[in-house]
């Protein structure tokens, strides 16, 4: 006779989460083709998120953009509810400002987890843009400077997974500052991007302790090899 | 007189079954001279051979005990902590240049429970969970010590493997049976929000405790729950075993005090059956 356990016996835990925060430029130089792009390829990852059955259950997103202010558009929160409006272009690129933010929710979501008891991996912070920064080395208070001295020691730490991608015009200068890997994107391939991340998502879900996990081809949107 | 029975199974991931890595998680036991001795290892997703290197592991901690148990109790922990590190890592360094890998290439967590008589000696490194079985249902031992992210814990390949051994020697007194379990099995039978052991591990404990089940169905049994409850709360490898100890004084006494349990009856039940 088999024996069996029923369910009610069986504990039901969070399942661990990997938090992401994507910040991303719309600034006035992001009009036209390139923020049409972005708000599709930011549909597709969201919606490749929610089909995924892995990446469902433990990808925990939040988007900050960048252009006439630091704007919280989604916050970290259910992944099967999120409702985002369609980005706009305008304004400047306070860069730094947003990367700050995006830092500190990143802090705040792990401490919400801790008090919770559920378990997660390393955050990610993605950054897009497409220009230099309106808050940085020319300003008084140089908030990329700030931005690129938490970044840094938070990658160097092996607490931050962070990716910096330049959209065209834009250059590296800046975002070399903050460490982590940084690739130019070609064209307006915001969709294969977007791709991309997901599938990276749900490679991060799946590892077990001791996997340092290996990142799909990012082939298809730069011409960067990792 | 001690009637030592031990019960286990082990079960492969999704995740291991689609990236085509074979199961890491290894149990082992022995009873010998007196002594009983189970062990749990958990391979390192990454290392190539973890899933010898926890083969490796388990036997030979399991043969050390039940060799040295009684000048092994006679040690503190942490001399305990020392000889165990320094004796695992000599097969694993051998197993290293006769596969012509990295030492780093075998690592794996340890966890294991040694009884001889009225005592016992316990170990974890990294994560899974001990528990043990006593009057008052079941207990944590040994919880699992993770870095703070989901994919990072401790090995007992590390340099450093003995600053992050715990040890664990007491009495029995009525301590009844024990569990290890590994962090795949943890999802399903610790309550992280609770912080409490599910049901679940009384439940394990019973069927092990009820001598109607030949250890060979246990075995299956517990296998069988492994694969299909289990492995849908976690993609991970699912691993479990199970020692109960016996003195026959005092168990009595102690199935009595058992009676928070709903199914205390069936408790008592399967006790005096177990003691005819």
């Amino acid at each position: 006779m088999s024996l069996i356990l029923e369910d009610r016996e069986l504990a039901i835990n969070p399942n661990p989460r990997v938090p992401i925060c994507i910040a991303l430029d719309t600034s006035a130089s992001m009009t036209g083709n390139k923020i049409d792009e972005l708000n599709k390829g930011v549909k597709l990852f969201l919606d490749a998120i929610l089909e995924d059955e892995v990446t469902r259950f433990s990808a925990d997103i939040a988007i900050i953009t960048f252009g006439r202010h630091v704007e919280k558009v989604l916050d970290f929160g259910d992944v099967e509810n999120i409702k985002l409006h369609q980005l706009t272009a305008g304004g400047g690129t306070p860069m730094g400002g947003a990367v700050l933010e995006a830092l500190r929710m990143l802090e705040d979501r792990k401490k919400q987890y801790k008090k919770n008891g559920v378990t997660y991996w390393q955050p990610w912070l993605i950054v897009m843009t497409d220009g230099m920064a309106t808050d940085g080395s020319m300003q008084l208070v140089d908030k990329v400077k700030e931005a690129a001295i938490k970044t840094s020691k938070l990658v160097k730490d092996k607490k931050l997974n962070l990716f910096s991608i330049i959209i065209e015009p834009g250059t590296s200068e800046e975002l070399e500052t903050f460490g982590g890997k940084l690739a130019p994107l070609d064209g307006v391939k915001f969709e294969e991007f977007f791709q991309w991340l997901s599938q990276s998502v749900s490679v991060v879900s799946e590892s077990t302790p001791g996997t340092g996990f290996k990142l799909p081809d990012p082939q298809s949107w730069t011409s960067i090899e990792w | 007189m001690n009637l030592f029975r031990i019960a286990g199974a082990t079960t492969i991931g999704s995740s291991h079954i689609k990236n085509g890595k074979p199961c890491q998680d290894k149990i082992y036991s022995k009873k010998y001279k007196h002594v009983a001795a189970i062990a749990l290892a958990d391979g390192a997703g990454s290392c190539s051979q973890s899933d010898l290197g926890a083969e490796i592991c388990t036997r030979h901690i399991v043969d050390f005990l039940c060799n040295n148990f009684d000048k092994t109790y006679l040690l503190t922990e942490q001399e305990i902590s020392e000889k165990i590190n320094k004796s695992i890592k000599k097969p694993l360094e051998k197993m290293s240049v006769e596969l012509n890998v990295s030492s780093k290439e075998l690592s794996s967590t340890l966890l294991f429970v040694a009884v001889k008589g009225n005592k016992f000696i316990a170990g974890h490194i990294g994560d899974g969970l001990i528990g043990k079985f006593d009057e008052s249902g079941s207990q944590i031992l040994s919880l699992p010590e993770n870095g703070e992210y989901a994919n990072e814990t401790y090995f007992i390949t590390m340099p450093e493997a003995d600053k992050y051994l715990r040890i664990y020697k007491d009495n029995l007194n009525s301590t009844l049976g024990f569990i290890l379990m590994s962090d795949g099995s943890y999802e399903s039978l610790f309550d992280t929000q609770k912080n409490i052991l599910a049901s679940a591990n009384l439940t394990f404990f019973s069927w092990l405790i009820d001598k109607q089940n030949t250890i060979e169905s246990l075995n299956k049994s517990i296998e069988d729950n492994l694969a299909s409850k289990f492995t849908k709360q976690t993609t991970d490898d699912c691993s479990v075993i199970l020692l109960s100890t016996k003195h026959i004084e005092g168990w009595l006494d102690t199935v009595l005090k058992i009676t928070h349990l709903d199914n205390a009856e069936e408790w008592w039940e399967k006790l005096k059956n177990y003691l005819r």
